[in-house]
């Protein structure tokens, strides 16, 4: 199947490769700090690079515009002054201000440095970056490396992260240097040929639908992944014609897969870290690039293309692998219209937004868009314009998402997709379907794929499973093209010991059970787990099912070697040792193996029986229970508020310019006088400044704090956004340590607001069921903002809902979520038999709900605190996260509203939040499960200390 | 109106339990663990509806044509569609007085919240937008998207060739929960519509709009399979066995209605019976929403579409929009004269039960899109909208049921 127009073509000279790399390297990250020596610097990397033309006007246009903001003469004489003023050898460095917060961070420490030693490390850095006689960049390839060798040289760690502290311009320290120079590499880029610049908005989907088509965790990080792969074919497409550095966001070093580009040789000789990270899903589906104008078209065409082929190409090796499976009459008949559904179903939309140079022009493009442009300054170049002409384009691209296109009609007569509902599932097709025939052709497929090398590892599709052409991809994608032959991961779905449970998702039971599995491992060498252990491994036989290994990074190193992180975590529940439900679960029929199986089964049972006994003896739990599992685990779904309105500049909490220049050392009063308490703008710079700190958050923060930290698996974390699986043990302090490395001063700052939602359910409840409360919760967060909505469901009982704040302020004390976990432990703790604590006692929170309304009236809000206070505690000692669930619910950033609002909204809804939240802790306290909070973050810490040594 | 002069008629449905309105997913028990319910189809209450007329005609389902005699003319048969036209279902609500209920309409997919504030009551205000079809900008954005494969399955990416539905408000939130319109919201969205210029709509909640939650609500379900791997048919209750069916309940002051028309010219015989036919329905139990769900109808001789609504095309002006408020056939890259659509895409299938066979699946816009014309062509229009119905074999007429509105673009 031909997809695309193969004959579009983008040239590019050498010539053009060269003035992007003198964009990138020149001026030097010293040119401000030390301008006398920055023309022997220039001279000797213009000789370098042997330019046929200079093109200095060109160059400086494009400092100017990524630089994006005009700093006042005043201001640049003040600077003058205060250099002359320093000894000439010494260069006094503030320390960067935060992009969008325009503060200064906590532990930001101006430096003095010595001219002479900074060139020492500039000569040392530029030696080194062209060192081997590096030639001067005259393609893609050669660029990409300079580009990519920069950003490596420079990053935490590097050979010269001093570069990284070096600001783009000395007095607006908010962006470095390094941001400056891509943004201006990219603008030189797009206008080299006399040529004006556009933004190029791509939206690749679809998203919700095809992710969350899942019956299982796998489906779910697949279809996520799958769609960042996806996106990332047109990323890395734009970033092939264009150079990596026009790729405003994503941060194109930060994406996995552009990592793993970079890398020459055999791929499936790298190590399991690094195929690991490559499977992490962080590309968002909707990007944005700098590219030249007359050329747009060509590159959307081509980017577009790209995201094309490989789903297409996808799809055929899944079709290629089911008819060799099948045998090609089999195939033939069962998958007709397999190709058509593959094909139909991308949405690419894309947006060629114009940013022209010419300021009148951009500004009266504004203006016909009936959008304002905030900085209407003299002629200082249009990179003041870059928020206002991204937000058109942005929104432009909204616009276009909103019109709608129906999916072209070919359906037929067969019965839909158990999985999406949204096609015809595949299976023989006639005028007169006879649903034996059809149901054989899945029962054949289903047979033969447990022929297959590995097909113990895993269930492929269970009975009654019929999926379309899509989700047919899906689920087998991994088998016969990511890891299939010549998969581009360097992975190997046949070598089910070392690449296949990279290519596995953790199922929900393990994930929940997480906790107690890394106590169990500490405790592997007991005869009751040894036992356990050995009467797992028998049913497993009967079964014909391995154990599918550790798919928790936080555990341990993935794939197997560790029994007890090897098997499920079903197997820690008793519920799973029901003869139905085991031959359910693993889709086996009770006729074949019944006698073998239950024998097998009694005696597992039994075991694990032994096994919790060992747990209640051998060691005293605070409460006197044993250590257990809970079946419960979380879904949490956030993202930053408003990010849009952050990049568009027309954020309430963005910092002025006055803010920024303060930290320049320029007085308040001299910036008021000077004009500058309008809003800093957001230019290319600043964008392409938070793009990196995202894409540093996504791909490594924030899955280390999930994985490693607390036992969790994201399934994405890409932009702003996370989608991730947590313990319920863990999920309080994960989410506190989320929302801290969300509003470092490393990331986004103390400004940004988070929302999220979080849906705590039983692992036997459908999972799209989690997924959607997960969602919904977020939704009503949002309503909000800055917060999290807690959606409870629990399997025996009404559900709960409750909206909390990120953190507080109680008496100058900061008061987070990880405080639940405290409270939850002190409540454990006092738990004895004759002494229960009056919250877990039955009748507490009940008591509350059947008072509330008596007391949640004006003016008895003094007998519903004491009412509560006696219940909670009789002693008095209330916890302040109570008195401040009593309170008003969180309010939202900006000014609180008036009074009486308040008082209403608090009679109609907020008060009922103080019961909510009791319930809850009293359902964590009953999940708690015996392992302490303390004792549980020790084992992890030890874990994540020892080094991994695979058996 | 007189009952021997009415030609339309309101049948209102109240559940008297939850409801189950699968989408085409199939489902059996034990193999998959979750059903969920949609919003129902325009196929869904034409089937109850037909299957109460059959009942309340004396149909004995058993017998060859039901028992019946010259009923075919009204009800239809295998060959031959009913006489009357079925629009909805829309929703409902006990308003009080004569005649004591109003709609609740889908929420218009050009109209985009930009804002909500809380009201000097406490109350919830909704702050939206009317979209308007863009006015070309100097320099133009390109506006490219991967159009639909071709014979050969090839995609090609295409400059959009449809309006582009824009507002002044820069960045638009994420919309947050499904509000749905009150008459007097819906008047005033239509009356914003037609002017040229128009400040913001301020809905107040209650009064205007209504969160779906607040008159429909999913409930969850949970059910035992039977155990069918140990070669049984037992009932066993252990947890791999649970599923767990999502379905609706209805606030009790609210209902499903549909309107039933019947065409002038149908003649006076077909009108007086199927009248006496309808009426026979009031009060009863009709089979709805699920094997054991049901919901009983209120007859109301009437439609109870709010006055100013303007429900015929034919009396649309060229530049018009639809607001849909069923589903509707309509396809918006062939729909004559359609210069734009905003909303979403469903997928209409269910089974054939003359052919006894899956349908197959066709796209379909869901209720409260909204279609922009362009120089409106009504019989070219509806020509579309019939071809579109004989792919699945659908009447017509039951879909696309809303309120044409004179569009301004100024």
């Amino acid at each position: 199947m031909t997809t695309m127009d193969e004959t579009t073509t983008v040239p590019r000279t050498p010539e053009y490769w060269k003035h992007k790399a003198r964009a990138v390297l020149l001026p030097t990250p010293l040119a401000e700090l030390d301008a006398a020596g920055e023309q022997e610097r220039q001279a000797s990397l213009l000789a370098w690079l042997d330019l046929e033309q200079a093109r200095d006007e060109l160059h400086h246009e494009a400092t100017r515009d990524a630089r994006g903001v005009h700093v006042p003469q005043w201001v640049l004489a003040l600077r003058e002054g205060a250099r002359q003023a320093a000894p000439s050898a010494e260069l006094p460095l503030r320390a960067l201000v935060h992009p969008l917060s325009g503060e200064r961070p906590q532990d930001a420490v101006d430096a003095i440095w010595q001219l002479d030693e900074l060139g020492r490390r500039y000569d040392a850095w530029i030696d080194d970056l062209l060192s081997g006689e590096r030639m001067p960049p005259h393609d893609s390839r050669s660029f990409a490396a300079l580009w990519h060798d920069l950003h490596g040289s420079a990053s935490a760690g590097g050979p010269a992260s001093w570069i990284a502290q070096v600001p783009g311009d000395p007095e607006l320290r908010d962006h470095t240097w390094l941001a400056q120079r891509t943004m201006a590499s990219a603008l030189v880029g797009a206008r080299l040929d006399g040529d004006e610049a556009c933004l190029l908005h791509v939206h690749c989907g679809p998203v919700q639908s095809f992710i969350e088509a899942a019956r299982r965790t796998s489906d779910l990080w697949l279809g996520s992944y799958l769609i960042n792969l996806l996106a990332y074919q047109a990323t890395k497409t734009i970033a092939e014609l264009c150079g990596p550095d026009s790729v405003i966001y994503p941060h194109f070093a930060t994406l996995p897969l552009a990592q793993r580009d970079r890398l020459g040789g055999d791929l499936a000789q790298r190590s399991t870290k690094e195929k690991q990270a490559w499977l992490r899903a962080s590309q968002p589906n909707r990007f944005v690039a700098v590219v030249d104008g007359k050329h747009a078209q060509d590159i959307a065409t081509l980017a577009a293309g790209a995201v094309l082929d490989r789903w297409i190409g996808m799809g055929a090796a899944v079709k290629r692998g089911l008819a060799k499976l099948l045998g090609p009459e089999r195939a033939e008949r069962g998958l007709a219209g397999f190709d058509q559904q593959i094909a139909e179903l991308l949405e690419i939309d894309l947006v060629v937004q114009p940013w022209p140079r010419d300021v009148t022009a951009v500004q009266s493009m504004l203006a016909t868009a009936k959008r304002t442009a905030q900085h209407p300054s003299e002629d200082v170049g249009t990179g003041e314009h870059y928020e206002a002409v991204f937000g058109l384009g942005r929104d432009t691209l909204g616009a276009q998402r909103r019109v709608l296109s129906l999916p072209p009609g070919h359906g037929d007569a067969r019965v839909k997709c158990t999985q999406c509902g949204r096609r015809e599932a595949m299976g023989p097709r006639s005028d007169r379907p006879r649903r034996q025939e059809w149901r054989a052709w899945w029962e054949e497929l289903l047979r033969r794929l447990s022929r297959q090398p590995g097909a113990s590892e895993t269930v492929d599709f269970r009975r009654g499973e019929w999926l379309c052409a899509v989700c047919l991809t899906k689920r087998l994608a991994c088998r016969y093209d990511l890891a299939g032959p010549g998969g581009e991961l360097g992975l190997d779905w046949d070598l089910t010991e070392d690449d296949r449970p990279l290519l596995r998702f953790p199922s929900v039971a393990s994930i929940a059970a997480a906790p107690l599995r890394l106590y169990l491992r500490e405790q592997a060498a007991h005869q009751a787990v040894r036992r356990w252990i050995r009467h797992l491994d028998r049913l497993h036989e009967i079964i014909e099912f391995k154990f599918p290994g550790n798919l928790l990074p936080g555990l341990g190193e993935l794939g197997r070697g560790v029994d007890v992180l090897d098997c499920d975590g079903t197997w820690l529940y008793a519920r799973s040792y029901e003869r139905d439900t085991v031959l359910h679960d693993h889709d086996r029929n009770g006729d074949e193996i019944g006698p073998r199986l239950d024998d097998a089964l009694k005696d597992a049972r039994d075991a694990f029986g032994r096994l919790g006994k060992m747990l209640a003896s051998a060691h005293e739990r605070p409460n006197r229970s044993s250590v257990r599992a809970t079946p419960y685990y979380a879904v949490v779904v956030l993202d930053v508020d408003e990010m849009g309105r952050w990049l568009d500049g027309t954020h309430d909490r963005r910092p002025s310019l006055e803010e920024i220049l303060a930290q320049a050392g320029v007085t308040t009063d001299h910036a008021r006088s000077g004009g500058a308490r309008t809003h800093r703008p957001v230019s290319s710079s600043l964008h392409a400044e938070v793009s990196r700190r995202q894409g540093e958050l996504a791909a490594t923060t924030l899955r280390e704090i999930v994985e490693e930290a607390h036992l969790g698996r994201v399934v994405y974390s890409g932009g702003d956004d996370v989608l991730a699986f947590v313990p319920l043990h863990t999920l309080w302090c994960c989410l506190r340590d989320i929302e801290v490395a969300f509003t470092a001063d490393a990331a986004l700052g103390s400004k940004v607001t988070l929302s999220a939602g979080v849906a705590i359910h039983d692992w036997r409840s459908p999972l799209s069921l989690a997924l959607r409360a997960a969602r919904r919760a977020e939704g009503k967060a949002k309503q909000i903002k800055g917060c999290v909505v807690v959606d409870l469901e629990i399997r025996s009982g009404a559900p709960i809902e409750l909206r909390l704040p990120w953190r507080f302020e109680d008496d100058g004390q900061r008061r987070d979520l990880a405080d639940i976990s405290a409270m939850v432990e002190e409540l454990v703790k006092v738990d004895e038999p004759g002494n229960k604590p009056l919250l877990l006692r039955p009748s507490a929170a009940e008591v509350l709900r059947r008072e509330l309304g008596t007391l949640r009236h004006e003016g008895l809000e003094a007998a519903f605190r004491a009412r509560v206070r006696k219940l909670v505690r009789p002693d008095g000692r209330v916890h302040p996260w109570l008195d401040h669930m009593m309170d008003t619910a969180p309010e939202p950033p900006g000014p609180p509203p008036p009074r009486h609002v308040r008082i209403l909204a608090r009679k109609r809804r907020e008060i009922g939040q103080v019961v909510a939240f009791l319930l809850l802790l009293r359902f964590l306290a009953r999940e708690h499960g015996g392992l302490e909070h303390g004792e549980l973050y020790e084992k992890i810490e030890r874990r994540r200390s020892q080094e991994e040594v695979r058996p | 109106m007189s009952d021997e002069q009415s030609t339309t008629w309101t049948l209102l449905f109240e559940p008297l339990g939850v409801l189950v309105f699968r989408d085409d997913r199939p489902f059996d028990a034990g193999r998959h663990a979750l059903a969920v319910s949609r919003f129902p189809l325009p196929s869904v209450f034409r089937g109850a509806v037909r299957a109460a007329l059959f009942e309340a005609a004396g149909a004995d389902f058993r017998r060859p044509g039901f028992g019946l005699g010259g009923e075919d003319a009204i009800l239809g048969n295998g060959q031959q569609r009913e006489g009357f036209t079925l629009r909805g279902p829309l929703v409902v609500r006990d308003v009080g007085g004569n005649p004591g209920y109003e709609y609740v309409l889908p929420w218009p997919r050009d109209a985009v919240v930009t804002g909500r504030r809380d009201g000097e009551n406490g109350e919830s205000i909704l702050q939206a937008e009317i979209m308007r079809a863009r006015h070309a900008h100097d320099p133009e954005p390109t506006c490219l998207r991967m159009g639909a494969p071709d014979e050969a399955g090839k995609r090609s990416l295409e400059p959009l060739r449809t309006a582009l539905p824009w507002t002044e408000a820069s960045r638009l939130p994420k919309p947050q929960g499904k509000p749905w319109l009150t008459v007097a919201g819906a008047q005033q969205y239509v009356q914003r519509s037609s002017q040229p210029e128009s400040a913001p709509l301020e809905l107040v909640e209650g009064q205007d709009w209504l969160e779906q939650d607040s008159f429909l609500c999913e409930e969850k379900r949970v059910g035992i399979a039977r155990a069918t791997e140990s070669g049984e048919e037992r009932l066993v209750a252990a947890e791999s066995m649970l599923y767990t069916l999502i379905a609706w309940r209805m606030c009790p002051s609210f209902r499903f209605a549909v309107e039933i028309d019947v065409g002038e010219a149908s003649g006076v015989g077909l009108h007086t019976r199927l009248a006496a036919l309808i009426r026979q329905l009031d009060g009863r139990l009709v089979r709805l929403g699920g094997k054991s769900g049901h919901a009983r109808v209120t007859v109301v001789e009437d439609a109870l579409a709010p006055r100013w609504a303007q429900p015929l095309a034919s009396q649309a002006p060229s530049s018009s929009k639809l607001w849909l408020w069923t589903p509707g056939l309509y396809d918006p890259g062939t729909a004559p004269g359609a210069i734009a659509t905003m909303g979403e895409a469903i997928r209409l299938g269910g089974f054939d039960m003359a052919k006894h066979q899956p349908r197959p699946l066709l796209g379909a816009l869901d209720r409260g899109s909204v279609l922009w014309f362009s120089a409106l062509d009504h019989e070219a229009l509806a020509r579309h909208r019939e071809e579109r119905a004989k792919e699945q074999d659908l009447p017509a007429a039951s879909y696309g049921y809303g309120q044409w509105i004179p569009r301004s673009n100024a």
